[in-house]
């Protein structure tokens, strides 16, 4: 049965069983993704899915249960289910479904046409090409590859709320693998959009540069030093360390922010921004996973925190409202609170200006292991990264095998300048210009 | 419609309905997966997560190509219509075979006593209670205690275009307990996990306060610990979970994803001294009840014990049915999956260092100056390059030849091909230690594992210059 019918039917069993307080989130998907190799297609792969939450209030407490099974009987298991799970939890926090009657903003997400997978397989093994062909140092065990992915959402509940969303997104990536003599490097790049439109000659140009400008490298001496942190690094520990601003996670005593809003947490040229309609991004759904209006706010702005994120449950412990950040990170994913589009806000100096302000430290554009390396609890981080030494003010001699070691919350009071050139991850929804950091402890030779 | 209730017939048609434009094999993956996790916070109960998941993935290979589409709709309607969207991904024309699918079983090694769906929710929050209440009497410092416990229920049936009809339902428990020690503005955490291919008796075969304690105790010992001093030095790697140094080093370059396409440092290498004469290392699919255990793998390949390095040489690959063919190698039953809506490719199972000869005390004393990590955090890898990453969740100082102070912050970097020839040392008391690993085809339960090991040097990620 499709969705509406499902509805009806699980709406009806609740209604049966005496719930008063309800909400179905219903998700379908359909998603494609092409990639080329040795100038063929090495494989292509192509996915539909609809999965549906259910949850209810039941002996004052709010359980939840999800299934992709659309059915007559599911509809009842589905609801037998999540009362069972509803009588087994026990913290303490006030039961809310969003009331019906909010006033939404209109999203105005970036456009992404569909394209036939002849037309992906076509522009994958383009992109491929380009990057073969681009310098004789790029080896035949580089990829390239297009995704293009279609969803919509629907949210309906007791209160009479039905609201529905749609999220359309498209990217080209390439990996590009350069080889002189023993010496190999991998660097990875994509561009987020209309992947008919994307600029392919550009993304293979900066991805071939990147795996040639680290040809070569070696780890650097050891030491304090000053480090320019490039926006994809940045991006990846802004991502990492985001769990900090969580209203749910400070109320649950697991961020240091608790009871921080108001006060200097970072320096004043370090603004953040969570924007669930930011104009790069895919995702723009003008709704949050609980159906509160998603609205724009700065986190941080010039170095005072201004607000942790929050949704109806954790606003209510912490005595505030919701900041419109419930979020399912899947279907089935309890309610956790996350930011939106999540990014510092860039400064007005470019990168080349930023390493020349350094004078002599290091670059970083590459770190790894964030799942095991960053603690958001402690703001602890200690990561393989990969990058370029900073001489005179100038770019020089690429460097890997390393780490670099800090506490974020320390490094964002040690901010001194901000760059222009923002990098957002639309995949991801996180974004940064470069940042340049007083002292980084280098771990390498 | 769930997944046991499509008759035979459809299958066949299915399979048949794949192979209309040219594909030279197919596959039909049907999956019903049932999960539940409790999640405890501060002692009450905070969220259970209660899943029910069911689809189809379809996969043809051409040659050396792949096409795979998955749909969530397993009416013979959404089914058919996934079929003719692989088949439309090749462009010829032709009357396939007519295919006759033959029931296998290949027989259960790993039985359970306690399915989830007969465990009450109730008795898995008090073991949950138990274990977490435990953490909370560690010390004064702790300041926050979560926990969770986690059981899945899941069944596959795999039908492809040779014939093969077979199923397997792998049953998986898990407990979590992650603490939180807080003094003067800092936090520190630790965690300790156990997890088998098991039902509800998982919790007789673990201890659940012992759980606790060990979570509570490693947040309590980073919180008095100084930042771990950086450079290369000698580094003991503590047994367990020490084992996921060989699973991001070298275990996922020893995988047919990465060997096939040449995008591997030991490509090229089988029957080459590619390790210390010390290292063994095993893959072990057939390990009754351990969490990476299977019976058959996603392919429908029975799974089984490989030798990936026998004293430092390299024996094996491990291989899905699909890189078998590029790489003109037998597939090893290493083919895995998250789910339907994952194409399947080859990962590890159960993997570790096979025990050595020396003991743990020579071990330790051995090192004058170094580090002790005794518990590992997770870590990444590139397989291209070899270099690797991870963190190190417990560490101490060595010097003089004995265990020192604690240290936080520290991280392991280095390649791969150069770790294992530096593995010098290897102790006796091999363990294994569950985790989640994430790559291309999903997250899939994995085993890590090994006794104590030393590396010769390093490069330690640290604060301390």
């Amino acid at each position: 049965m499709n969705y509406q019918e499902f509805k009806d039917k699980v709406f009806e069993r609740a209604c049966a069983c005496g719930l008063t307080e309800y909400e179905l989130y219903y998700m379908r998907s359909r998603s494609s993704d092409i990639g080329a190799f040795e100038g063929e297609v090495k494989g292509f792969s192509s996915s539909e899915d609809a999965a549906a939450c259910f949850r209810c209030v039941y002996r004052g407490h709010i359980g939840s249960a999800s299934t992709s099974l659309f059915t007559e009987d599911e509809a009842e298991r589905l609801v037998a289910h999540t009362m069972e799970n509803a009588s087994c939890i026990e913290k303490d926090e006030p039961v809310l479904f969003c009331k019906g009657g909010l006033v939404y903003e209109k999203a105005e997400p970036r456009m992404v046409s569909e394209v036939s997978t002849a037309q992906m397989a076509e522009l994958a093994k383009r992109e491929l090409k380009l990057c073969r062909d681009a310098d004789r140092r790029v080896t035949g065990n580089s990829e390239a590859g297009t995704w293009t992915s279609h969803s919509e959402i629907c949210l309906d509940n007791s209160n009479g709320v039905h609201l529905t969303g749609e999220l359309h997104a498209g990217a080209v990536f390439a990996q590009v693998v350069a080889k002189d003599g023993e010496d190999v490097s991998s660097e990875y790049g994509f561009r987020c959009g209309s992947v008919d439109q994307i600029d392919l000659e550009e993304l293979a140009r900066e991805t071939v540069q990147k795996a040639l400008d680290s040809l070569g490298a070696s780890a650097p001496d050891s030491g304090v030093c000053p480090a320019v942190i490039a926006p994809e690094a940045m991006t990846s520990l802004l991502a990492a360390f985001s769990p900090a601003f969580s209203g749910e996670n400070a109320v649950n005593g697991l961020s240091l922010l608790k009871g921080k809003e108001g006060t200097k947490i970072a320096s004043d040229c370090v603004t953040i921004m969570d924007n669930p309609f930011y104009e790069e991004s895919f995702r723009q759904i003008p709704f949050d996973g609980e159906g509160m209006p998603a609205r724009c706010k700065a986190v941080i702005e010039n170095g005072t925190l201004k607000t942790l994120l929050y949704d109806l449950a954790s606003a209510a412990r912490a005595g505030t409202e919701s900041t419109g950040n419930a979020s399912r990170m899947s279907v089935s994913s309890p309610i956790s609170v996350q930011p939106t589009n999540f990014y510092l806000r860039p400064g007005t100096v470019t990168a080349e200006e930023i390493c020349a302000i350094a004078k002599d430290g290091i670059l970083i554009t590459g770190v790894q292991g964030l799942h095991a390396g960053a603690s958001f609890v402690s703001g602890d981080f200690s990561l393989q990264s990969s990058g370029f030494l900073i001489r005179n003010g100038r770019k020089d001699r690429p460097v890997k095998s390393f780490t670099i070691a800090g506490n974020f919350f320390e490094l964002l009071k040690k901010v001194t300048a901000v760059g222009n050139d923002m990098k957002f991850n639309s995949m991801r929804g996180f974004g940064s210009p470069s940042l340049l950091v007083k002292e980084i402890a280098v771990s390498g030779k | 419609m769930s997944p046991n209730s499509i008759p035979r017939s459809l299958m066949e048609q299915i399979l048949e309905r794949a192979m209309t434009t040219g594909a030279d094999y197919a596959e039909l993956y049907l999956e019903h997966t049932g999960s539940r996790s409790i999640h405890l916070m501060n002692g009450s109960v905070y969220s259970i997560s209660d899943q029910l998941i069911s689809g189809a993935g379809i996969r043809i290979y051409m040659g050396l190509r792949s096409v795979f589409a998955s749909t969530s709709d397993l009416t013979g309607k959404g089914l058919l219509a996934c079929a003719d969207r692989v088949a439309g991904a090749l462009a010829e024309s032709v009357q396939p075979a007519a295919i006759h699918l033959r029931e296998r079983i290949f027989g259960d090694i790993h039985p359970v006593r306690i399915v989830p769906a007969d465990t009450a929710n109730r008795d898995k929050i008090d073991v949950l209670k138990e274990a977490c209440e435990a953490a909370g009497t560690v010390h004064e410092t702790i300041s926050q205690v979560s926990g969770v416990f986690l059981d899945v229920d899941h069944r596959i049936q795999v039908a492809n275009s040779e014939g093969l009809l077979a199923s397997d339902r792998q049953i998986r428990s898990r407990l979590t307990v992650s603490a939180t020690a807080s003094l003067n503005g800092e936090n520190q955490s630790g965690s300790c996990s156990h997890g088998h291919r098991v039902g509800f008796e998982l919790c007789e075969m673990i201890e659940p306060r012992a759980v606790g304690v060990e979570a509570a105790t490693q947040a309590v010992t980073m919180l008095n610990a100084g930042y771990c001093p950086a450079g290369k030095m000698t580094v003991a790697i503590g047994n367990g979970f020490g084992g996921v140094i060989f699973h991001e080093a070298c275990g996922h370059s020893l995988e047919a994803a990465s060997v096939a396409y040449g995008q591997s440092e030991f490509a090229g290498k089988l029957g080459q001294q590619v390790a210390n004469p010390k290292v063994t290392a095993v893959d072990d699919g057939t390990i009754p009840n351990e969490w990476g255990s299977m019976n058959i793998d996603d392919e429908g390949t029975p799974a089984r014990k490989n030798v990936l390095i026998e004293n430092g040489i390299l024996k094996s690959y491990m291989i899905d049915k699909f890189n078998a063919r590029r790489m003109g190698l037998p597939a090893t039953g290493n083919s895995r999956r998250q789910g339907y809506d994952y194409e399947p490719t080859s990962r590890m199972t159960n993997t570790y260092i096979a025990p050595g000869t020396d003991s743990d005390e020579d071990i330790i004393s051995s090192i004058e100056y170094g580090l002790y990590a005794k518990k590992m955090g997770g870590g990444s890898v590139n397989p291209i390059t070899g270099e690797f990453n991870f963190g190190v969740a417990e560490a101490y100082m060595i010097r003089g030849g004995k265990i020192c102070e604690p240290v936080r912050g520290a991280s392991l970097v280095g390649k791969g091909s150069d770790v294992i020839r530096k593995i010098d040392m290897v102790g006796k008391d091999l363990q294994l230690a569950a985790g989640m690993c994430g790559a291309s085809s999903g997250r899939i339960p994995t085993t890590v594992g090994q006794p104590l090991i030393r590396v010769s040097d390093i490069t330690v990620g640290g604060r301390n210059q």
